[in-house]
């Protein structure tokens, strides 16, 4: 696994280096070339210092008279060389010293003009830079001798130049620069990368470090936001993130507690009405009291624990969906709920002749409970009303009883697990599980599930089922 | 002894009440915090036995009110609130106990005999008068170390007449500690269970035990 900091080290070494090896080479051909071009001029200068002593005499006779005290680099220990040919450059008038002794002849057939660069290379090895020009060899030997009558001017081809070792080896010297430049600047660009990253990456180190501190649900403080913007960005994230899992695991352990209180209280009930019975074991209507009791309670506990796997279910559960005709669902449904509480005498209103798209156990456990919920809890008496609206993309069903004693923050709260009116939990056949496993329902079946309590305290549940 | 349930659960509490009547204390109940505040308001209990989540008043709450109106009265916690925060919660407020539900009736009875006990500033479980022992946790009563058989009612008469030694009770206060609300009182039914105690623990042709105050009550006497 690599580190950010050796990431950024190298990413930053290799980008600088290849920058600066891109830079170095550009600078390096552009310096070349003006050292070539210094060198050509050079040549050049050499070229015309021989055809300034190239003379031709009256007769016609071509002579080099250069001196060797004053041109001392054409001798025999110096770098530079030349040779003087006639018009067709097939015939030596005259070679400096470095070329005596050699047949080296060369086929210039370069017209007249410009001078024109040659490289050649002696037999000892030595690089030569040349320049060779086709000229008339000059009359005298200065411009103020005058040029006498029937002199006609002789063609000659002048070659002259230099070593080019300096010049390669200032070049060599140039590029080994260079590249050392190159290396050295990529070198201390990794190293100011790999300080910059880790100092860089410090606050992030301290963030980690602050993570491994103590597990997150039991973490009480925030983590620092106040470093650089990132690290701050990623911090606060962390806050947010570490808050939702918080507040889940508090929801959670709000749940067990409750759900653990919820099973507590039937079985004290069942164990006291026994200890009770048992305290006179000759009293059998006493002690068949509490064998009904005992009954009772533990069908209502049995509820309790349905209705628990069902919220686990419920917020797990995947089914097909199908088109479902409502009404006679609801006939079913409100049947079931009129039989268990039959002494309520509610009455109830319903218009639902509208199909969804759902799938069918979800959707009825989603309305069951809403319709037992309605059941249980509307005034004796009173209506419960149901309507259904279905058009081209949705249908919308509605469920609605009066609740005089709700207030608006119990709409907010009445979806949590366990949740009544009264904290007390005094209605024993409801674990207040029901409006929980209705938002369980309908949060698998991904359907918006809305609670309403209007000014006339009528508590209104809607339910929008998309159609596909 | 008379006690109070305050509990929600109308199982719990019609079987609190049946199993402490069964245990020979006068018992009442009420249903919620408010009514539970109203009985501990009225009626001077020995015992509250105090549900947490109690509709309409909180149980911890009703215990601060009664802590706050000076009522002398030990009280219980019976709820299902296991955690440390609730029982340390209930017990500053005032609570002198705390049981947390599913629950032994008979370790309930042993609390609720330490705590009328402890109402009493009776640290032991048995009261000595004279040549009079009373058992508090079996219900025995002895005199010069042979039994006698007593009858619910009359033993309650003689527990709280001993716990009380010294002081002249009056028929008022026998009425308030051993007749709950269900029981149904003559205009004479305390000088009847007194009458009827003092046959069943005095001997023949000596003072008995308990003397009458004219006017003011009874008297538990050591002899």
């Amino acid at each position: 696994m690599t580190t950010l900091r050796a990431k950024v080290t190298r990413d930053v070494a290799l980008g600088v280096g290849l920058c600066a090896a891109l830079g170095l080479v550009v600078l390096y051909l552009i310096l070349r070339a003006m050292f070539l071009a210094h060198f050509d001029d050079e040549v050049r200068e050499d070229l015309r210092s021989i055809a300034n002593v190239t003379n031709v005499s009256l007769d016609g006779k071509i002579g080099v008279y250069w001196n060797t005290d004053v041109l001392t680099d054409f001798g025999m220990h110096g770098d530079k060389l030349f040779i003087v040919l006639n018009r067709e450059a097939n015939d030596t008038i005259e070679v400096s010293p470095l070329l005596e002794g050699s047949d080296w002849r060369p086929s210039f057939a370069h017209p007249r003009g410009r001078p024109v660069l040659l490289d050649h290379t002696l037999a000892d090895g030595r690089r030569f830079r040349l320049a060779g020009q086709r000229m008339d060899a000059q009359w005298g030997w200065d411009e103020n001798t005058p040029t006498p009558a029937g002199f006609k001017d002789v063609e000659v081809v002048v070659i002259a130049g230099r070593d080019a070792a300096p010049l390669d080896t200032a070049l060599q010297h140039l590029a080994t620069l260079f590249v050392t430049v190159g290396l050295a600047f990529t070198l201390l660009a990794g190293l100011v990368a790999y300080w910059a990253a880790r100092r860089g990456v410090a606050p992030l180190s301290r963030l980690t470090a602050d993570l491994e501190v103590s597990p997150i649900e039991q973490r009480t403080r925030e983590f620092d936001t106040s470093g650089p913007t990132e690290v701050g960005l990623v911090a606060g994230a962390l806050n947010r993130q570490v808050g939702r899992i918080q507040m889940a695991l508090a929801r959670e352990r709000r749940f067990l507690a409750d759900a653990a209180h919820e099973l507590n209280t039937p079985l004290a009930e069942m164990r006291t009405v026994n200890d009770v019975a048992l305290l006179r074991p000759d009293d059998l209507p006493r002690l068949q009291h509490a064998a009904e009791v005992t009954r009772e309670v533990a069908l209502r506990l049995g509820d309790t624990l349905r209705a628990l796997f069902a919220l686990s279910r419920g917020e797990s559960g995947r089914e097909l969906p199908q088109w479902i005709e409502l009404a006679s669902l609801f006939d079913e449904l409100w049947a079931a709920a009129s039989a268990r509480y039959p002494q309520r005498n509610l009455r109830f209103v319903y218009d639902v002749d509208a199909t969804c798209y759902a799938p069918p156990l979800l959707l009825r456990g989603l309305l069951k409970n809403l319709v037992d919920n309605a059941a249980a809890y509307a005034p004796p008496g009173s209506e419960v009303r149901a309507a259904s609206r279905e058009d081209a993309r949705v249908t919308t069903i509605t469920i609605e009883n009066s609740a005089p004693e709700l207030g608006a923050e119990d709409v907010v709260q009445m979806f949590e697990p366990f949740w009544r009116k009264d904290s007390a939990r005094t209605a024993r056949d409801h674990a207040g599980l029901g409006l929980a496993l209705a938002r369980s329902y309908a949060d698998a079946m991904n359907v918006e599930l809305e609670a309403l309590l209007d000014a006339e305290q009528v508590l209104r549940f809607t339910m929008r089922l998309p159609h596909p | 002894m008379r006690l109070l349930v305050v509990e929600d659960s109308l199982i719990l509490r019609e079987n609190l009440v049946l199993g402490l009547r069964d245990a020979g204390y006068a018992v009442d109940a009420a249903a919620d915090g408010e009514e539970g505040l109203w009985a501990a308001s009225e009626v001077d209990y020995d015992l509250l036995i105090v549900d947490a989540l109690l509709p309409k008043r909180h149980g911890f709450d009703l215990i601060r009110e009664v802590r706050a109106r000076g009522r002398p009265a030990t009280i219980l916690v019976l709820t299902a609130l296991g955690a440390m925060m609730d029982r340390i919660t209930a017990l500053d407020l005032g609570a002198d106990d705390y049981l947390v539900k599913p629950f032994d009736f008979d370790e309930l009875l042993a609390r609720v005999r330490a705590l009328v006990r402890r109402r009493y500033a009776q640290p032991a479980s048995t009261i000595a008068v004279g040549s009079l022992s009373i058992d508090t946790s079996t219900k025995q009563v002895r005199r010069d170390g042979v039994d006698i058989a007593l009858r619910p009612r009359e033993y309650a008469l003689l527990e709280y007449l001993a716990r009380r030694r010294g002081e002249v009770v009056s028929p008022r206060d026998i009425e308030e500690h051993l007749y709950d609300d269900g029981a149904e009182l003559s205009s004479n039914a305390v000088e009847a269970a007194v009458s009827l105690l003092r046959k069943a623990i005095d001997r023949r042709g000596e003072q008995s035990l308990i003397l009458t105050r004219r006017g003011l009550g009874y008297m538990l006497r050591a002899e």
